[in-house]
């Protein structure tokens, strides 16, 4: 019997494929647009989970402002530079963090203001930041032309710059050993980081467009504006992270009088961060998402009513044969499931081929999400059937004598 | 054993003094076996008795007896199921689904009954062939000329093997040639035992009847046995009778074979109108 209203179902929709396709067309946006936006947060989700988790399972972040307060969990704390106003992390602080036990590498990150200018060209939207030697390794960067300054270096005004930085200063790829000025005092560029792969959100320094110099140079040519917006620290082993975390938090709490003002985060903390604000982002779209997909199901309930208006006199001619008001209703529900089944269906195909262009096209890596692949399928389904209900019992209801004749 | 029983059935459309009456105390009983032809003018209530029978209509009034069973009350769904195992219809227009073969649509009244597919084909496919359409299965509807879908219509209300089968005008979209074939196998169909209830405009065609009822205004006005093969001798003289039409007659669309049959209760005509609204009153006042 539900074969036969699938075949009867099937064969109506394909005798009137253009209204049948507008139909879906509504299903078919939703659908796709779900599992492609949902697709595009996990996959930002993911790029950005593994950029945390490249850092490695001993690295401690310290940072100005309260654990777990608003801005710790906006977008903006997953960019380490950002200032926060709640607190500001001293240098007594950091002093006070390099003396902690079983600290592997230690570096601080302060970021200043300046224009560097070569020649007659200046340069704007760099970043310049201070950092001692063992930088490179705690972030994992490699420096591909040159070197890193190392700590013998710290006392002289050495930089190292980024691609993006060669390219528009200098127009050249290598510009190891030219002189350049920031705020009037003159660096050497000892070297030049490899090419980053510009990933939004990113959690970390746009390597490409910054300079790095020495902690103490950054902190002297700043005349004193200089704050010291995160402070990294490796651990000997994964093991001691946590013992190390709880000491250095102990440490600075107690040199900022007892006020948290700011946050100790290690691997999983900032995982759970991103994560939150992700998750926040998927059920938000989500909804919207969830919308469009209502308004799908009104057009497809709309062309239901139409459909049965047009049809009186099959319904007359099946009644007259002995069909029950039960499988007049059946019928037009399967047909209404079919239609926003099939939408469902062309949907997923349509967001799969969208995911496929983007990952081929841009640095973005949407994932294709299964679970949300089959729940969207299904409510497209319960859509349907929702929305073939009231038409199926328009139907149903429908003497069959005035339908026969047609009216 | 009386297949058919209907007794004081009434039947009016519409509410308070907009009601007309379609159907005006009706009683006839039909045994089974007869081939029974309703005659009458247009509006004269033949569809729906057709229709009621057909358990497509309720009486307003009255009782209706289905082998002996009450079904006047009966509910919607076990009238659609009494329907699909004992009633087959076949319509003046067809009414095939347009978008289903010949042999689907024969089939259709198996589907709703619930027969597994290669069943139902396969007898659908057999009651084709007793139609003589074995050729056109997979043929759709708009390829037929109108006899072979009339046949593939007696095919579809046979394929339930119903007790009774309800003819609508059957012939009345026919050529002569197609009509004789149609009536032929109906012919056939009431030889093997069935109840055939047809409505006709054609008196000939009561040739192939085995009883004939004349309407008029919604009530029986006449009601004749005849032998299968012979006119019924009202309708004969009246054929006889009348070898002239009068030209406002024919524009009036009144047969004068029609205007010959007898009147119901007076032999005076009364206007439809003023016959109407009296039994409306009457109606509405017991």
């Amino acid at each position: 019997m539900n074969k036969e209203h699938l075949n009867m179902a099937l064969s109506s929709i394909n005798a009137s494929r253009t209204r049948s396709f507008m139909t879906m067309f509504g299903v078919i946006i939703s659908v796709s647009s779900v599992i492609t936006i949902v697709g595009l947060g996990h996959g930002l989700r993911n790029q950005v989970s593994e950029q945390i988790t490249k850092l490695g399972s001993n690295l401690i972040i310290v940072q100005p402002g309260k654990p777990n307060s608003s801005s710790a969990v906006s977008l903006q704390s997953l960019q380490s530079v950002a200032s926060s106003p709640e607190g500001i992390i001293t240098e007594q602080d950091l002093s006070a963090v390099a003396k902690t036990a079983d600290i592997n590498l230690l570096s601080p990150i302060a970021t200043i203001t300046g224009l560097p200018s070569f020649e007659e060209k200046t340069m704007t939207n760099t970043v310049i930041v201070g950092a001692s030697e063992s930088l490179p390794e705690i972030v994992d960067k490699k420096v591909k032309y040159g070197s890193f300054f190392s700590k013998e270096d710290l006392a002289k005004y050495y930089a190292v710059i980024g691609r993006g930085v060669a390219e528009e200063l200098f127009n050249e790829n290598i510009p190891i050993g030219k002189s350049f000025k920031i705020r009037n005092v003159e660096f050497i560029v000892q070297g030049v980081f490899e090419e980053t792969p510009v990933t939004p959100l990113s959690p970390s320094v746009n390597f490409n467009n910054s300079i790095v110099i020495p902690y103490a140079k950054a902190k002297e040519i700043s005349a004193g504006s200089m704050q010291i917006s995160q402070i990294l620290v490796t651990t000997k082993s994964a093991d001691v992270t946590e013992k190390v975390s709880k000491t250095i938090q102990s440490t600075i709490l107690k040199n900022h009088g007892g006020q948290e003002d700011f946050s100790v985060l290690r691997q999983e903390e900032t995982l759970a961060i991103s994560d939150g604000v992700f998750s926040q982002l998927t059920i938000f779209i989500g909804g919207v998402a969830l919308i469009s997909l209502i308004v799908g199901g009104i057009g497809i309930m709309n062309i239901m009513f139409a459909t049965v208006s047009e049809r009186t006199r099959e319904i007359g001619i099946r009644k007259a044969i002995g069909a029950t008001n039960k499988q007049i209703i059946d019928q037009f529900i399967i047909e209404a499931v079919t239609l926003s089944a099939t939408g469902g269906i062309v949907g997923i195909i349509l967001s799969l081929m969208i995911i496929i262009a983007i990952r081929s096209t841009t640095s973005l890596e949407p994932a294709i999400v299964l679970p949300v692949i089959g729940a969207s399928f299904l409510v497209s389904v319960g859509v349907g059937i929702v929305s073939g209900i009231l038409p199926a019992i328009k139907a149903a209801r429908k003497d069959p004598i005035d339908s026969l004749r047609g009216i | 054993m009386s297949v058919i029983k209907i007794e004081d059935v009434s039947k009016l459309f519409g509410f308070g003094d907009a009601a007309t009456v379609a159907l005006d105390e009706v009683s006839v009983t039909i045994e089974k076996g007869e081939f029974l032809a309703i005659m009458g003018p247009s509006g004269s209530g033949k569809t729906t008795l057709m229709n009621m029978i057909g358990l497509l209509d309720r009486p307003t009034y009255g009782k209706f007896m289905l082998d002996e069973k009450d079904v006047s009350k009966m509910r919607v769904n076990k009238r659609a199921k009494l329907r699909r195992d004992n009633i087959g219809f076949i319509f003046q227009s067809f009414h095939m689904l347009p978008k289903l073969s010949v042999l689907e649509n024969v089939a259709l009244p198996l589907a709703y009954k619930g027969v597994g597919q290669t069943k139902r084909l396969k007898r659908a496919s057999a009651v084709l062939e007793q139609v003589g359409l074995s050729d056109r299965e997979y043929f759709y509807p708009h390829q037929l000329s109108g006899g072979q879908l009339q046949r593939a219509a007696i095919a579809r209300a046979l394929v339930n093997s119903p007790s009774i089968i309800i003819a609508d005008e059957p012939t009345g979209n026919l050529d002569t040639e197609s009509t004789r074939v149609v009536m032929e196998l109906l012919s056939e169909i009431h030889s093997m035992g069935n109840t055939i209830l047809m409505v006709t405009h054609n008196p000939i065609l009561t040739r192939y009847a085995s009883r004939i009822i004349y309407m008029r205004d919604g009530g029986i006005v006449y009601d004749e046995a005849s032998d299968v093969g012979q006119l019924p001798g009202r309708v004969e003289r009246a054929l006889q009778a009348v070898r002239t039409s009068r030209e406002e007659d024919r524009i009036a669309g009144v047969s004068d074979y029609l205007k010959a049959m007898p009147q119901k209760k007076s032999p005076k005509r009364t206007t439809t109108k003023s016959k109407k609204r009296h039994s409306a009153k009457r109606r509405t006042k017991s």
